[in-house]
């Protein structure tokens, strides 16, 4: 069964009430995830959750070091183009190098599928398209929240602020290196485009990061989860 | 002539139910038959959208992000639906296309024509098929969107380079 019939049959499942939510597929955002975790304790959907947000961050990850590989072996063969022996060898131990950590990287993507559908009972066959936003402003932190968990929060948000700057300045370099590389071809663009890979993976960790610790909080005072990330 | 994704009214529906568990599709990206871009960009003009074509090479990392990570971002996909439709050129490919201005040839070879080299390029067409923008490399949704709304929008035309208007925050 094609898979937009069975998540037809499934969504239609779960209006009527015929089905478990727990039979869905990979579930796109984090409330959608703690809403099929009704079932669990707190303490069970937060360390899912956490496994959620590492999931979320692998997939950027996976593609991050990827894009190292390639470039890495298209390297390798301009060099080989250029007759540049030495450059040859250097990119050729890159290739290598980069395609075991491409190997690491997919095998912990895969992993971390495996173990949440273990905790959860839910499908993550499917790709994660997009990581979860972190807000734009930081909202108080509500009464009662312990101590610990609000200077994480104060952490957590220093490495959204960070990672926000690093993302819109890379965005700005790499479009004025697209309208270089368009005019006389001297830009590396693929550099440029692997840089803004990575300051994307940062940006998904510190996103995560900190919605982890607001639901950590809300656990902390008795909301529920999917109401604490919902209004983030 | 052209096949469309199009989901029936049944399945938009369900689909709609599961939006939270299934990535969301590129609505706006078609596959045409016969990659006949002139009578593409009059059909697509008569509904008020422009194409834009994606020019890319099987295996390069960055048109995979593309289509994974921003063709289905939620606001990208409402948006391009709604303004665009999006056609795919193997740079490397044989297939026969007439090319906006009317020559045909094998989409490697527009492709060449074209000075396609890195790859994604994103080449968006005014509704009268003259190239509008040619972005190269891979567009976050952020970058992709205000593409999209400097093209639709006409601002193209008023001589504004896509960098001066990125940088005025329009």
């Amino acid at each position: 069964m094609n898979r937009m019939v069975k998540a037809a049959l499934l969504s239609f499942g779960v209006a009527l009430g015929l089905v478990s939510p727990a039979w869905a597929e990979t579930p796109q955002t984090d409330v959608a995830f703690v809403e099929q975790l009704a079932a669990k304790s707190t303490e069970e959907a937060l360390n899912a959750l956490a496994l959620y947000y590492d999931l979320h961050v692998s997939e950027i990850a996976v593609q991050a070091v990827r894009e190292q590989n390639v470039g890495a072996f298209l390297a390798v063969e301009r060099a080989k183009e250029d007759g540049d022996k030495a450059e040859a060898e250097r990119q050729t131990a890159l290739f290598e190098s980069t395609g075991a950590a491409l190997a690491a990287a997919r095998q912990t993507n895969q992993d971390l599928r495996r173990d949440l559908a273990e905790m959860t009972g839910i499908g993550f066959a499917d790709d994660l398209a997009m990581a979860p936003n972190a807000p734009d402003v930081l909202s108080p932190a509500p009464d009662g929240a312990p101590t610990e968990l609000l200077k994480a929060r104060a952490t957590a948000w220093g490495a959204v602020e960070t990672a926000r700057v690093n993302v819109r300045h890379m965005r700005m370099k790499l479009l004025e290196d697209q309208e270089a590389y368009d005019q006389n071809r001297e830009v590396k663009i693929g550099d440029s485009m692997r840089a803004m890979t990575r300051v994307e993976v940062d940006m998904a960790r510190a996103a995560c990061d900190l919605r982890l610790i607001d639901a950590r909080i809300a656990a902390a005072i008795g909301k529920p989860l999917a109401e604490a990330l919902s209004g983030l | 002539m052209r096949i469309r994704t199009l989901m029936s009214a049944f399945a938009a529906l369900v689909v709609a139910l599961a939006l939270s568990v299934m990535p969301a599709a590129a609505d706006f990206k078609i596959e045409p038959l016969d990659y006949d871009f002139p009578s593409e960009v009059e059909a697509a003009a008569a509904e008020g959208k422009n194409i834009v074509i994606m020019f890319h090479l099987n295996g390069c990392p960055y048109c995979d992000k593309m289509r994974k990570r921003v063709f289905p971002h939620p606001q990208v996909n409402a948006f391009y639906s709604e303004k665009f439709y999006l056609i795919e050129v193997n740079i490397k490919g044989d297939l026969d296309v007439t090319t906006p201005e009317g020559e045909a040839m094998a989409e490697k070879d527009y492709a060449e024509k074209m000075r396609v080299r890195a790859t994604p390029v994103i080449l968006f067409l005014s509704k009268e098929g003259a190239e509008a923008l040619k972005l190269t490399g891979y567009q976050d949704p952020e970058m992709f969107m205000t593409a999209g709304r400097y093209v639709s929008s006409d601002a193209f035309k008023d001589g504004t380079s896509f960098l001066d208007y990125v940088r005025a925050g329009r």
